[in-house]
């Protein structure tokens, strides 16, 4: 694991060709009669962050402690790094990363000790675990806090110490399950940093689950959205997006046009165009449905100028991840 | 040049990394925990204010009195309740600890094996009991000094007390690993702490008992072979409970189940062996002439071998059936050592196989001792052998039968719910023929077939009850087969299994039904070849 570097890490696109880091094939799991996961399958490349969204009781969590060989599935297999959770769980808890969502802390020992610990459970001995632990607590920006207590520690910075944890035999592949809950706007930022960069710069692979869906669609190359332990939906964050905003020739998007000066000009006009419907006012904003191609779209835009109307700008509202998310979920609870 | 401290520290460092990950951890933490000073502290205390009091009536008095046996009884009483109270009890809630602040799954998927992490708690309680002996051995040293204490007895007595809580840590550890749930954790702790109080008292009693009385005669060869026995028990025990440890913090799919038939098996042998060596130093020793041979504690060790090998077969034999996948990929790749393996490995009807091997070998050694032992009596013992391994059959062998039954029934019947079902039942009928007695005013039934269900009746009446003898050994023959039969093609596939490699059936596999699978594609290979075959939930 290197440095980070001080510019901020930016999201690219994902890497999404060559052998999956992370495969779930078929995965149930089975608590008497309740499915908490039930035949749910996807990958994930090295290098990507996948957002793995549902609402409590979805089957998240125990599909990340099966990924973490902390359960079995009942049928089905998850591979990390090409090795069965089921059949080589030791291999696999070497290059996986695991963050529950409750931080456990000693007492009596402090954020050095702890992480001391953790290097030697995971084997590292001598000048390679005094390696680990420097540089985990560089990455994590915990040097100062060395000497101090863990049960001292702030939400954010115990959150810290957790990925230094969850980092510290190098994992190429990170299971987080809800790491910014609880953080207050600022740790939050700076976790969403964090987390970025092990993907973007240092190449690992992050699975990652979380309520807060503005912030995990900042940071996810892709996303897995899960209901009632089945997927409902999965893949590229934009395909997701895209997926959902339009699904068929005749279905329409949602445009966004701003203008300079009166707005109910705007309104009107739009109102005689061909393909239009639904249009609503706010502000110097009209937003309306719009069923053409995007040839027609143009071709809108163009006429809109010729017709005298001052654009400032004219856009497909995105459709974020909270939006998919409420419309493929039904609110199902087990 | 680097300074003596840098050294030392670098030393230290070096020395560490070749520890359990874990005693570092604990050790550290000990070390800094007000329960640790406080107790320190108290010991301490105590001893120096029992000192001072000393010293006082020394000073006070001219008599000429061997203060030391008075004295040693207080010190080795505080040693006694921070060794065999505080540590074991420490250790206890350490491992407890680990659940309560939810650390304990952030060890589990580290590479520590779940033996390296009951290994750790426990010497880390070594290591405290190591710092208490340390500082009560002035004291002990100072009461030696006011005489009337025997120094190897001295010796003898802290030792005892050193093993003592070795033993204690281990089991207070064990039985930590059995309270999951909070009330669990409630009730055990409360269990655990009375226990923990009488062994010391008794531990104290004896103590002072063996220093005040300086009863033991170090020159007597019995001593040696008392103690030899002693060892050998107390090492085996404490392998086993090592092994019920290290099973309960392992996953359902991997083997919990190979370590603790091992060990069982281990301490069967044992016993069988000491038998053997007692009866030969008996009858060819010249100790006692054939005709006088005494049978009693034949039987006494006997009985408890008996309870001892039924409870390992009620667990072996009640598990569920099928390997997991995870055991399945472990298996040896030669087919002989696959073949030798069979008994000890998980599975139910690998657990029934593994009890009628060692009740066959019982009575088998039974009968070919009775060639040697030309006594009338040893007839006597070989049929209480074949009693007493039909009575373990048929208990172990109905209730595997019955667990199976269940399962089929109802998928969420697990194998612990069997086997306090199957103990219920063994109690019930134990006592129902006693009961149904008291209703009938006095009037016993006098036909010993009513009492088959009673265990401690029926044995006796095979030795002592001539004319009905023969009906109850056929009767207990038939209970013993009958079980044997029910479980026969159970035993069967769980040996197949093994050595064939056989593919395990649906109904060995599985703790729910088959159906809600049905919906759902079938797992097959995944992206590297591996097989994606269901995996059977087995549990121990």
């Amino acid at each position: 694991m290197n440095e980070p570097s001080t510019e901020t890490a930016t999201l690219e696109p994902p890497p999404s060709t060559g052998t999956p880091t992370i495969e779930i094939h078929h995965l149930h799991r089975f608590f008497g009669n309740l499915k908490a996961v039930n035949d749910v399958s996807f990958q994930v490349h090295a290098g990507e962050v996948m957002g793995f969204i549902g609402p409590n009781g979805a089957g998240k969590t125990t599909t990340m402690r099966i990924l973490a060989t902390l359960d079995v599935p009942t049928a089905g297999d998850a591979f990390v790094g090409g090795y069965s959770v089921v059949d080589k769980p030791d291999e696999v808890r070497r290059i996986l990363g695991f963050m529950p969502d409750s931080f456990g802390k000693y007492q009596n020992v402090n954020v050095l000790e702890y992480l001391d610990f953790f290097a030697r459970a995971y084997g590292f001995r001598g000048a390679a675990r005094r390696d680990a632990i420097e540089r985990v607590l560089v990455f994590t920006e915990l040097r100062k806090l060395a000497e101090k207590p863990i049960d001292t520690l702030s939400k954010g910075m115990s959150q810290r110490l957790g990925l230094g944890r969850t980092l510290i035999h190098d994992p190429q592949v990170l299971v987080l399950d809800e790491p910014a809950a609880g953080l207050d706007p600022r740790a939050r930022v700076e976790l969403r940093e964090l987390i970025l960069l092990l993907a973007t710069e240092l190449n690992k692979t992050v699975l990652i689950s979380s309520h807060i869906l503005t912030e995990l669609s900042e940071i996810c190359h892709s996303a897995a959205i899960v209901e009632a332990g089945q997927i409902l939906a999965s893949g590229s964050r934009d395909a997701i997006m895209q997926g959902h905003r339009r699904t068929g020739p005749d279905e329409s998007v949602e445009l966004e046009v701003s203008v300079v000066g009166e707005v109910n000009k705007l309104q009107r006009w739009l109102l005689e165009q061909p393909h239009v419907g639904a249009v609503r006012i706010a502000d110097k904003n009209a937003r309306f449905e719009f069923t053409g191609n995007e040839q027609q779209q143009a071709n809108l835009l163009k006429a809109m100028i010729a017709g005298g109307i001052e654009v400032v700008s004219f856009q497909g509202r995105a459709h974020s991840l909270e939006d998919v998310f409420m419309a493929v979920t039904k609110g199902i609870t087990q | 040049m680097a300074s003596q401290p840098d050294t030392i520290s670098r030393w230290a460092e070096q020395v560490s990394d070749r520890l359990n990950p874990i005693l570092v951890k604990e050790t550290r933490q000990a070390l800094k925990s007000k329960q640790f000073l406080a107790t320190f502290a108290i010991m301490l205390f105590g001893g120096w204010l029992i000192s001072a009091f000393v010293l006082m009536m020394i000073v006070g008095g001219n008599d000429d009195s061997p203060y030391g046996k008075y004295v040693f009884p207080f010190y080795f009483g505080l040693l006694a309740f921070t060794v065999m109270l505080v540590v074991p009890f420490g250790a206890f809630r350490s491992l407890l600890a680990e659940r309560d602040l939810n650390t304990y799954e952030l060890l589990n998927i580290t590479t520590l094996s779940p033996q390296q992490i009951v290994w750790g708690k426990w010497l880390s309680a070594q290591v405290q009991t190591f710092i208490y002996f340390s500082a009560i051995s002035p004291f002990v040293a100072f009461s030696y000094l006011l005489r009337g204490v025997d120094f190897p007895t001295l010796i003898f007595v802290l030792v005892l007390a050193m093993f003592a809580s070795m033993m204690l840590s281990l089991l207070s550890l064990t039985f930590s690993t059995f309270a999951r749930q909070r009330q669990a954790q409630v009730v055990l702790s409360l269990v655990l702490l009375g226990q923990l109080v009488w062994v010391m008292s008794v531990g104290i009693s004896l103590g002072t008992y063996f220093v005040a009385e300086e009863s033991i005669d170090f020159s007597e060869p019995e001593i040696y072979w008392g103690g030899l026995v002693i060892a050998t028990y107390y090492i085996g025990t404490f392998v086993l409970c090592l092994q019920i440890a290290r099973a309960q913090l392992t996953f359902e799919s991997d083997n919990r189940s190979t370590g603790i038939r091992l060990s069982s098996s281990a301490l069967y042998w044992l016993t069988l062996g000491w038998l053997g060596l007692g009866l030969y130093q008996t009858v060819f020793g010249g100790t006692s002439s054939g005709s006088t041979l005494v049978i009693e504690p034949v039987y006494v060790v006997l009985s408890f071998l008996g309870v001892f090998w039924g409870a390992v077969c009620l667990f072996a034999a009640t598990e569920t059936d099928g390997l997991s996948r995870r055991i399945r990929s472990q298996l040896p790749k030669s087919s002989l050592l696959r073949f030798l393996a069979v008994p000890f490995l998980p599975g139910g009807g690998r657990g029934m196989l593994m009890a009628v091997l060692h009740l066959a070998a019982l009575v088998g050694l039974a009968f070919a001792v009775g060639q040697f032992i030309h006594d009338p009596k040893w007839a006597h013992i070989s049929k209480f052998t074949v009693g007493l391994s039909c009575y373990i059959l048929f208990y172990a062998g109905m209730s595997a039968a019955m667990g199976r039954w269940l399962r089929k029934a109802t998928p969420l019947f697990r194998p612990a719910q069997t086997r306090a079902f199957a103990i219920v039942m063994f109690a019930l009928s134990w006592l129902a023929p006693n009961i149904a007695n008291i209703f009938r005013n006095s009037r016993s039934v006098a036909n010993p077939l009513f009492y088959l269900s009673d265990p401690i009746n029926t044995l006796e009446t095979l030795d002592n009850n001539l004319a009905w003898a023969d009906e109850v050994m056929a009767a207990l023959l038939v209970m013993g087969g009958v079980a044997l039969l029910l479980n026969i093609h159970t035993m069967w596939r769980g040996f197949t299994e093994v050595v064939f490699l056989r593919e395990p059936a649906a109904d060995e596999t599985a703790l729910f039904p088959q159906s809600q699978l049905a919906d759902a594609p079938t797992a097959t290979a995944g992206i590297l070849d591996t097989a994606a075959t269901p995996e059977p939930s087995t549990s121990s």
